[in-house]
């Protein structure tokens, strides 16, 4: 059964009862209808602090159905009709292969298309000389059949090579012609008839741009086509170039799945085996469209998340509104219950109404949320384009209808749960206790009902101690605590006072969550589920909440001492000191989202002040990393001659597949670096573990440069992301190109990998992995003194027909620095809609706090308080919930904030802490702001209440 | 209206043509029409009269805690009336007191506190509010409940809250308005006597109540019928003139 249906099913059993009493009972649905329609205010509050919650519900779905759709889309526009390659070491068994597949053509029922493909990487230049020439460091030429070429595949949405000019593409370019995309087009500024260079082994090859080609498509699998006898110049020995087979399988770009399965697993393979040729397959475009799945699904997760919170806070908005609307209601539910109404008709009057707003809210929540998603995707593009502004990577809106119908389904299950739970309660009142407001006597059978429940909670808090800590699970050990507290406060109630037992329980609370992760063993911290933060908020804030709660009374004494204290301004303090339950659902509402925005603070800024020390950890005692094209590499000493170069240190960067007891199953292709003796004697990367054999991380990359049996790895090599590094000692074996196994061992761990080396070995083994290795990745020290930016702009330029890319450290780290720290930015905008909610819900209190005690303020009018001292004690109340709401929410983000960076087991290593001052100042301010804005309509409401008014209206 | 005879020195409120009338929509309802009344210091009034006739609207125009349409209402020699609304307001606080029948103490407030709001509202300092406050509950025998909040004491203890609250500022008249509406009848003559004590005490004492029993503590009685005081004497007389 899908999540749609079963969400469908839910919310038709909660919502389906009401419907029908609203349609077949007329009482019932004028009582609600005239209840909605009298205060249209407040009624419109209550739909949009509901419709909120769906709204960032259907954000959340829509970034993952955005994200899909435009992963999904890299099928169209990167791969087309390219379903699978067919890889071949050489090019002899390329040839062979599509000679075989050729031949069974006929055989092969499910291949739609197939282009005998090979691939290389080169810098590429525009006309011109200088600064002007426009140039690109590395961009796919494919050699290839342009007659297969232009026929392959079947779908018009992705097939072939289109021309986006006037003039037919040409049935075989000469050999000094090329067709280009029109993306390559752009960046080198070039079009139809214009010289485009590519630099190859040293040599800058002038063609003339003969086509230019959608960007979609083959056009879109490479950036540029020659005719397939051409790829010998670029690489005449056939080793630097990708040789495979595309093949498109029958069925258009996005439904080929399983035919491309069957087309590899039942017919190409078998052939090519028959043919006793080697070759590598691999379903590109289901891997792709996998991926695309799992990024949409992970991002889908994270916003879920984040929004859970503001979710949380519109339940709790929900259950406030309607205890509240229930509350002001109850002498009124008294008397209908006395002439002779029963608890079943109070529930159903109450839930009819319900039921009314929770649909307009679903309806326009669905709505609302389009738009929070559409400003979303607007600003995560541009994120997109600050982390990577090489990427052609396009986020393209899509929002599906199943996303829209889950988040308001998802909408009005929480909106009527949170009915029915107000009804139940509201159903149980005493009928003499509601007609003359007194409070709810206490039954024997409730106090039974109570104990059990406590003990109940006691008994299953402590079961999910010891299996948490048993099987190291994060979820069940942080609940496990608060649950056994709140059990045992709820029968230490019936002996004490419920206010110490309150503060007792927020305390164990708040102290359990700031000291989990310092106390925790890495096993159960390292690499915990998103949705683990979600709890772990939710138990500190609750905490937080029933200690501030419990402490506001002393507050207000604090506040209000004085020589002259405003008479008004201890009535506004005194409300929520007494209305706990009121007082505390709105201080979580604020709490629980504060709580997030400050500890996201402060984690970003604990990554932000890292930069530096990441980057020194990274280079190896150099400032540049530079990398050049395979087919060109920079001749270290040409470098070396470059002013402001201190020291060029060469590394060998290929891939290679490896394999460790730690990680069974099929080989994983790793990228690694191989190192010459001379650069430890530069620095070395930092480790944060290393055999003990060596004194400093220097010895051992030294021993590591000289002794080919010897690794370096990264914490997560493969597959160690569970919390444990991979250990010194540990044995890696690793495939060379003719199939025999290298074998290293492990004598250290770096601390961080942001250069992407993945494992460090010496230059001899890398040599034995890839003997055609080149050493493209060059780490340049400085000479004292030099800008290194503007050095590593000097390599870019001067070393351009070698495609250099060069980037100083620190720009590197700090480029993923500010990536992350725009996709925090993110979230905290999005969390800021739950901040939304805590205002529209104090609103509303404030609303029906006026109407609640007009008899008081006309007393106090009559007494001798101005209209003005009236607005003051309104505004006064919602600052002060406002306040005590921010405080707890600032406060307890960044004690655990603190104590996660700095005693946590939960990162790779201790991170720095700083008071991100922008942001809390921020968080801070706005949210009182806001609050104290939401509060003059109901504060001028109260101040205009003429006393007569008040009083002959309350009598 | 024309214009007005001096008050003799005893009178503390003196009201000329006093007029109100309520409009709600299309409907205009006249509670008061041209009401002349002198509250003379040392006063037990007791105001009485049908249901709707304008007792209420009597006692809100009077004390000022309502506008009125025509008229004047002066107290110490000054038109209350034609006040700014915030000098009307504190000119309320120096010198009346209000009793209600819904007794309006703030729920989330001890006895004490609320007795302490009008000085608050004076601008007494805390400590001495405290004082006056406890000595005040004393007073109206809640002495060892002035901790205690609304909700935790009875309706009878609650008006005598009230009374405290009402009394605490030595106002020049108290207001009540059917102060033993709520109340059982053991606790109203409890009230009762309580007002009758204040008012031996020199408490000018102006009170609303439907009550004949009640309106005979006093030493004067109002009689309010459609809007006009169609008799103004002592409670014994009330039948002989009525007849």
């Amino acid at each position: 059964m899908s999540t749609l249906t079963i969400l469908a099913i839910v919310a038709a059993i909660l919502a389906l009862p009401a419907v029908y009493n609203l349609i077949r009972r007329g009482d019932l649905r004028r009582m609600g209808v005239r209840n909605i329609v009298r205060r249209p205010v407040e009624s419109a509050l209550i739909i949009v602090g509901s419709a909120l919650g769906t709204a960032i519900i259907v954000a959340a779905l829509m970034i993952g159905d955005t994200f899909d759709n435009s992963i999904r889309d890299i099928a169209r526009t990167g791969l087309g009709e390219v379903d699978a390659a067919i890889e071949f070491e050489t090019v002899d068994e390329l040839d062979a292969a599509y000679v075989t597949l050729s031949a069974n053509r006929s055989e092969l029922t499910e291949l739609d298309g197939m282009i005998a493909v090979r691939l290389a990487r080169v810098a590429a230049a525009g006309a011109g000389t200088g600064d002007d020439r426009m140039v690109e460091p590395s961009i796919a030429v494919s050699a290839l059949d342009f007659a297969d070429a232009t026929a392959f595949g079947a779908d018009p949405a992705g097939n072939g090579l289109r021309t986006t000019t006037a003039s037919p593409l040409p049935a075989s370019p000469a050999a000094d012609e090329i067709v280009i995309n029109d993306d390559l087009a752009e960046d080198l500024g070039v079009t139809l008839g214009d010289p485009v260079s590519l630099f190859v082994s040293g040599n800058e090859l002038v063609f003339t741009v003969v086509g230019v080609v959608e960007d979609v498509g083959l056009g879109g699998y490479s950036d540029a086509f020659v005719t397939r006898d051409l790829i010998d110049v670029f690489d005449p020995v056939g080793d630097l170039s990708y040789n495979h087979l595309a093949l498109s399988a029958t069925g258009e770009v996005y439904d080929s799945v399983d035919a491309t399965r069957r087309l590899l697993v039942d017919q190409v393979e078998p052939a090519l085996l028959d043919a006793a040729i080697p070759f590598d397959s691999d379903p590109i475009k289901k891997d792709l469209l996998d991926d695309a799945e799992d990024e949409g699904a992970e991002l889908t997760q994270i916003f879920s998340v984040v929004g859970g919170f503001s979710v949380l806070a519109g339940v709790l908005l929900l259950v406030n509104l309607f205890v509240m609307l229930a509350e002001e209601r109850k002498p009124n539910l008294g008397v209908l219950r006395a002439i002779g109404w029963k608890r079943s008709s109070l529930r159903k009057a109450f839930r009819a109404e319900g039921v009314i707003y929770a649909t307009i809210a679903a309806v326009v929540g669905a709505i609302l949320g389009v738009g929070v998603g559409w400003v979303i995707v607007q600003l995560t593009k541009g994120i997109l384009a600050g982390a990577n502004p090489d990427s052609d990577f396009q986020l393209q809106l899509a929002v599906e209808v199943s996303s829209l119908v889950t988040a308001g389904l998802i909408g009005l299950i929480i909106a009527m749960a949170a009915v029915w739970f107000t009804s139940w309660r509201i159903s149980r009142l005493n009928i003499i206790s509601a007609i003359r407001d007194l409070p709810e006597p206490k039954t024997r059978r409730s106090r039974l009902l109570v104990m059990g429940a406590g003990v109940l909670l006691i008994v299953g808090g402590g079961l999910m101690l010891s299996n948490g800590l048993a099987s190291d699970n994060a979820f069940l050990t942080i609940a496990s605590v608060p649950i056994a507290a709140t059990g045992a406060a709820i029968i230490a109630k019936s002996f004490m006072s419920p206010l110490v037992v309150s503060g007792i329980t927020g305390v164990i609370a708040v102290v359990w969550g700031a000291a989990f992760f310092p106390l925790m063993p890495a096993a159960m911290t390292q690499d915990v589920d998103i949705e683990f933060f979600l709890l772990f908020g939710v138990v500190v804030v609750a905490g937080g909440v029933a200690l501030t709660t419990v402490l506001g009374p002393t507050i207000q004494k604090l506040v209000t001492r004085g020589n002259r204290p405003m008479v008004e301004a201890r009535v506004a303090m005194a409300y929520p000191s007494a209305r706990l339950f009121r007082t505390a659902a709105s201080l979580a509402m604020y709490g629980l989202i504060i709580f997030t925005l400050a500890f996201m603070a402060v984690l970003s800024n604990s990554f932000s002040l890292q930069t530096t020390d990441i980057a020194a950890s990274t280079a190896a005692g150099h400032d540049v990393m530079v990398q050049s094209n395979r087919t060109n590499p920079i001749v270290v000493d040409d470098l070396e001659a470059l002013d402001g170069v201190s020291t060029v240190s060469p590394l060998i960067r290929d891939s290679a597949s490896f394999t460790a007891p730690w990680d069974p199953g099929e080989p994983d292709e790793w990228g690694f670096v191989g190192v010459e003796p001379d650069f430890a004697s530069i620095g070395s990367p930092m480790l944060r573990d290393r055999d003990p054999r060596f004194a400093t991380d220097q010895e051992a990359l030294a021993a590591v440069a000289t002794d080919p049996s010897l690794l370096l790895v990264p914490t997560w090599f493969l597959g160690q992301d569970d919390g444990n590094d991979p250990p010194i000692g540990g044995i890696v074996n690793a495939e060379t190109t003719t199939g025999t196994e290298l074998t290293f061992e492990i004598v250290g761990v770096t601390n961080n990998d942001f250069a992407w080396s993945g494992p460090w070995m010496s230059a001899q083994a890398a040599r034995e992995l890839r003997p055609d290795a080149q050493a493209n990745r060059l780490y340049v020290a400085a000479d004292p003194g030099v800008d290194t930016k503007a050095l590593a702009e000097t390599i870019e330029a001067r070393f351009l027909p070698n495609g250099a890319e060069a980037e100083t450290f620190t720009g590197r780290v700090q480029r993923f620095v500010e990536a992350d720290e725009g996709f925090f930015s993110l979230l905290r905008g999005y969390l800021l809609l739950g901040l939304v909610i805590g205002i529209a819900g104090l609103a509303v209190s404030l609303f029906r706090a006026v109407r609640e005690r007009r008899r008081q303020i006309g007393m106090m009018r009559a007494m001798g308080l101005l209209g003005s001292g009236v607005r003051r004690w309104f505004m006064t109340e919602a600052t002060f919930i406002s306040v005590m709401g921010i405080a707890t929410g600032v406060g307890l983000g960044m004690l655990t904030g603190y104590l996660s960076v700095t005693r946590s087991t939960a990162f790779d290593e201790e991170l720095p802490f700083g008071v991100p001052w922008g942001v809390i100042l921020f968080i801070t301010i706005v949210p009182f702001a806001a609050s104290a804005l939401a509060a003059i309509i109901p504060a001028r409401r109260a101040a205009r209440l003429r006393p007569s008014e008040a009083l002959r209206l309350a009598d | 209206m024309g214009a007005m005879t001096q008050p003799s020195p005893d009178v503390l409120l003196s009201a000329r043509g006093v007029t109100k009338t309520y409009t709600t929509g299309a409907n205009a309802v006249t509670a008061l029409r041209g009401v002349d009344l002198d509250v003379r210091a040392g006063d037990l009034m007791t105001v009485m009269g049908p249901s709707g006739n304008g007792k209420t609207t009597l006692l809100n125009c009077l004390s000022g805690i309502d506008s009125i349409d025509a008229g004047e209402v002066f107290i110490d020699g000054e038109d209350i009336h034609s006040m700014r609304d915030a000098k009307r307001t504190q000119h309320r606080a120096e010198r009346m007191g209000f009793i209600f029948q819904s007794f309006n103490l703030i729920p989330v407030l001890s006895a004490r506190e609320n007795v302490e709001i009008p000085l608050g509202i004076l601008g007494v300092a805390p400590s001495e509010s405290r004082e006056r406050a406890e000595a005040m509950l004393e007073r109206v025998g809640l002495g060892g409940r002035s901790g205690h909040r609304p909700r935790e004491l009875s309706g009878g203890e609650q008006q005598r809250v009230a009374i405290a609250r009402a009394l605490v500022t030595e106002p020049a008249i108290v207001w009540g308005d059917e102060p033993t509406g709520n109340l059982d009848s053991e606790t109203a003559a409890s009230i009762v006597d309580m007002l009758r004590e204040i008012n031996a005490n020199g408490q000018t004492v102006v009170m609303v109540t439907h009550d004949r029993t009640i309106a005979s503590i006093g030493n004067r009685t109002v009689l309010v019928r459609d809007g006009r005081i169609t008799f103004d004497g002592a409670p014994g007389d009330i039948d002989s003139e009525q007849r």
